[in-house]
């Protein structure tokens, strides 16, 4: 029987969720890890956690899948409690973690065919389901038949993905799955989720890649500190700004430049980059002859001044006055 | 649960196959554990004692048959094995320098009058000169200098019943034969006869072979599942196993299993080259006792590992317990040095458990029967290991909570 109990004030049809998280707390000893995190998956949907390293990702990620127990909060999965029937759930969900996990004397192949039995299924169906995974994550046969020692990061990522794949599961969770990957790798891993999403597939991904996110994720949840600060698709957290991105690059940074902007400008939020700053306003036009003077004032050495429309580490900018990257 | 806990054992044996690292372990050191000892300790050919002599005695036999006995002596002396070829010094100086050189292992020195003196039934003197800066060396040389006067004094009491003989010969024969019991109770005041009880005669090496099954068992056991969680864990696979459905219990069944494995090959080495190179034959293998026997310890040994790896926060943690433990134990067991050579050690040693695993192999194996008890020993080593599989099982699962 499926449970229902949760979420009782909300009017949304939990049905067509498949994953339920309500008011999820975590800690380790004093320090606070998790705190109220709550969101929903739709079945279908690629949702994506977007935050900084250290925000709690990861950890989130444990407690979904039943490794660690919340302090408090519920997760519900397709109808399940997790924590109350995690044996019940794990045949249900593929987890790719950031680490390669896969023994490096055996072939990409063989390292499946031995997480095909972690997963019992059926020998006679081993072959294809291995097959399948491998042609999903776009790895051919002859790399299959490579032991793992001889695969690059992005191929060794891929074959994680594959493996997550291996059970059918109704969830698909990756966990930073393009952590130090080339552009190149990157490009190969997003098309091969980009067609598992064709696929209907549900997708739990964590990132800290704002374009990531904003390319795979239907929507996005924005973690930080522990905390959801924003949660919407991509677009409407975009929008939700209203605001124009003045990026300029300079020779140096100095903080009284930071100081001098932040009082002249009509700016919701600026932040110093590593070779310059960014500004948020919704009055670009007036601010981008007052960034020139102040530049010039303060002898930054400008470089370039870029107008842009708002990303999503723009949101993250605005929500927590800091970068993505300074984590 | 069964095709999980086969898919581990597989895909560990599949490692195994792949990697050389693993071979030197598993075939390497057996190999060379084997031949090292058997080489060192096993050896059939007899201690030679390099012997310098100096022969100072110029008298002559007043029996002129018999000859100059210290001569006769140096042609004995280089018709054994021991002390062949000796080497004759015209001053002691010399050859005394040349011992403490090491170039000698004894120098000894028959002083003036020798041969007339042993005729004469008067006592003969010889000055042995041996060097205890090496205190072993010291040990095996002076027991074969000792083997050799009791060989010598019994040589020349006979010699000297023969000399009298012809002047005894009209007392009576109860007389003649007080007489001959005198002088040997003389030469030998309490005689000695050693009797030896062994079943069979074993040759050092055979007895120490079920000793090398132990210490494989040891290394074996401890070797390979000291590190395996440790290093699952840390390589996050441990993680990839608990979010299947597979369980913990199927994780740690099959690697126990792939341990016995493992080291039943290094136990098919040991056994290999101690009948091929040493020509290890005389044991009575006892297969329906002995194979249960070592697998049994080396279940001991990987759950010690299993303790080791559960709680050791990393796996080079884990390795370097293991390893101290592997090193410290190796002297304690009783493979090589005897259990009653560790002093103030021994009682610790005695109630190892592969001490235990040890002497109920030598019992069957070299003991043919002789010593049948064994049941004491195996059951305190079938209780150690029961209790270190629920220690060790117990903080595997603890520690695998706490280092998600």
């Amino acid at each position: 029987m499926k449970t229902v109990l949760y979420f009782p004030k909300s009017k949304i049809a939990l049905g067509m969720f498949l994953l339920q998280v309500q008011d999820v707390n975590f800690s380790f000893g004093d320090q606070k890890v998790v705190e109220q995190v709550s969101f929903l998956v739709k079945k279908g949907e690629c949702f994506g956690l977007l935050g900084p390293n250290g925000a709690g990702k990861t950890t989130l990620i444990k407690i979904i899948v039943g490794l660690l127990q919340p302090k408090e909060g519920h997760i519900i999965f397709n109808g399940i409690d997790v924590h109350k029937e995690t044996g019940k759930i794990k045949p249900l969900i593929g987890v790719c973690f950031q680490e390669s996990i896969f023994y490096e004397d055996l072939t990409g192949k063989e390292n499946l065919e031995f997480v095909t039995s972690l997963y019992n299924i059926p020998r006679r169906k081993v072959k294809e389901a291995v097959s399948n995974s491998l042609n999903r994550v776009l790895l051919t046969e002859k790399d299959a038949n490579k032991r793992v020692e001889h695969y690059s990061g992005g191929m060794k990522r891929r074959l994680a993905v594959a493996a997550a794949l291996l059970n059918e599961s109704q969830l698909l969770i990756l966990d930073e799955p393009t952590t130090g990957l080339d552009p190149q790798a990157r490009r190969a891993l997003w098309d091969a989720i980009e067609a598992l999403k064709e696929e209907k597939r549900s997708i739990l991904l964590t990132t800290h890649y704002m374009d990531e996110a904003d390319i795979l994720s239907d929507k996005v949840a924005i973690i930080d500190s522990g905390r959801i600060i924003a949660s919407d698709t991509p677009k409407a957290l975009k929008d939700s700004l209203g605001e124009s991105v003045i990026e300029l690059t300079c020779n140096l940074t100095k903080s009284e430049f930071l100081e001098d902007a932040t009082k002249a400008l009509e700016a919701s939020a600026i932040v110093c980059l590593e070779h310059g700053y960014k500004v948020l306003t919704s009055e670009p036009d007036e601010a981008l002859p007052e960034i020139v003077a102040l530049g010039r004032k303060h002898e930054i050495g400008l470089l370039s001044l870029k107008v842009s429309t708002p990303t999503l580490e723009d949101v993250f900018i605005k929500l927590t006055g800091k970068a993505l990257r300074e984590g | 649960m069964m095709r999980q806990v086969l898919a581990i054992v597989k895909k560990d044996m599949r490692i195994l196959w792949r990697n050389k690292s693993w071979w030197v372990f598993l075939l390497g050191i057996p190999l060379m554990l084997t031949l090292i000892l058997g080489f060192v300790f096993g050896r059939e050919t007899p201690i030679t004692v390099r012997t310098g002599i100096i022969n100072q005695d110029t008298s002559t036999s007043p029996i002129p048959e018999i000859g100059s006995v210290s001569e006769k002596l140096i042609d004995e002396m280089n018709k054994t094995e021991v002390f062949k070829p000796v080497h004759l010094f015209s001053n002691v100086s010399e050859a005394v320098k040349q011992l403490k050189n090491g170039e000698f292992d004894a120098v000894m020195v028959m002083h003036e009058n020798f041969t007339w003196n042993i005729v004469m039934i008067r006592q003969a003197n010889m000055t042995i000169y041996v060097d205890s800066t090496d205190p072993q060396r010291y040990q095996i040389i002076s027991s074969a200098i000792n083997a050799f006067t009791i060989e010598l004094t019994r040589k020349i009491t006979q010699g000297r019943i023969d000399v009298v003989k012809p002047y005894i010969s009209t007392l009576t024969e109860e007389n003649q034969t007080f007489v001959v019991e005198s002088m040997w109770a003389m030469s030998e005041p309490v005689g000695i006869k050693i009797e030896d009880t062994a079943v069979r005669k074993f040759r050092y090496v055979e007895w120490m072979l079920p000793g090398v099954l132990g210490l494989e068992a040891l290394f074996g056991g401890l070797g390979f599942s000291g590190q395996f969680i440790a290093n699952e864990r840390e390589r996050g696979r441990l993680r990839r196993i608990q979010i299947s459905p597979t369980s913990n219990w199927a994780l740690l069944i099959g690697e126990m299993l792939s341990s016995l494995l493992r080291v039943s090959i290094a136990f098919g080495v040991v056994i290999s080259v101690g009948m091929i190179v040493f020509n290890v034959s005389n044991l009575n293998w006892a297969p329906e006792i002995t194979i249960p026997l070592i697998l049994l310890t080396t279940l001991n040994a990987s759950a010690l590992g299993l303790i080791i790896s559960a709680v050791s926060k990393t796996a080079n943690t884990a390795s370097g317990i293991t390893n101290m433990a592997t090193i410290m134990l190796q002297f304690l067991i009783g493979s090589y040095i005897p259990v009653h050579m560790l002093g103030p050690l021994e009682p610790i040693a005695r109630y190892l458990p592969y001490t235990m695993a040890n002497e109920a192999l030598r019992r069957i194996m070299v003991g043919y029967g002789y010593y049948t008890n064994i049941t004491p020993l195996v059951a305190y080593l079938a209780l150690s290991t029961f209790a270190f599989l629920t220690i060790g099982a117990f903080l595997y699962k603890i520690t695998n909570k706490r280092y998600i």
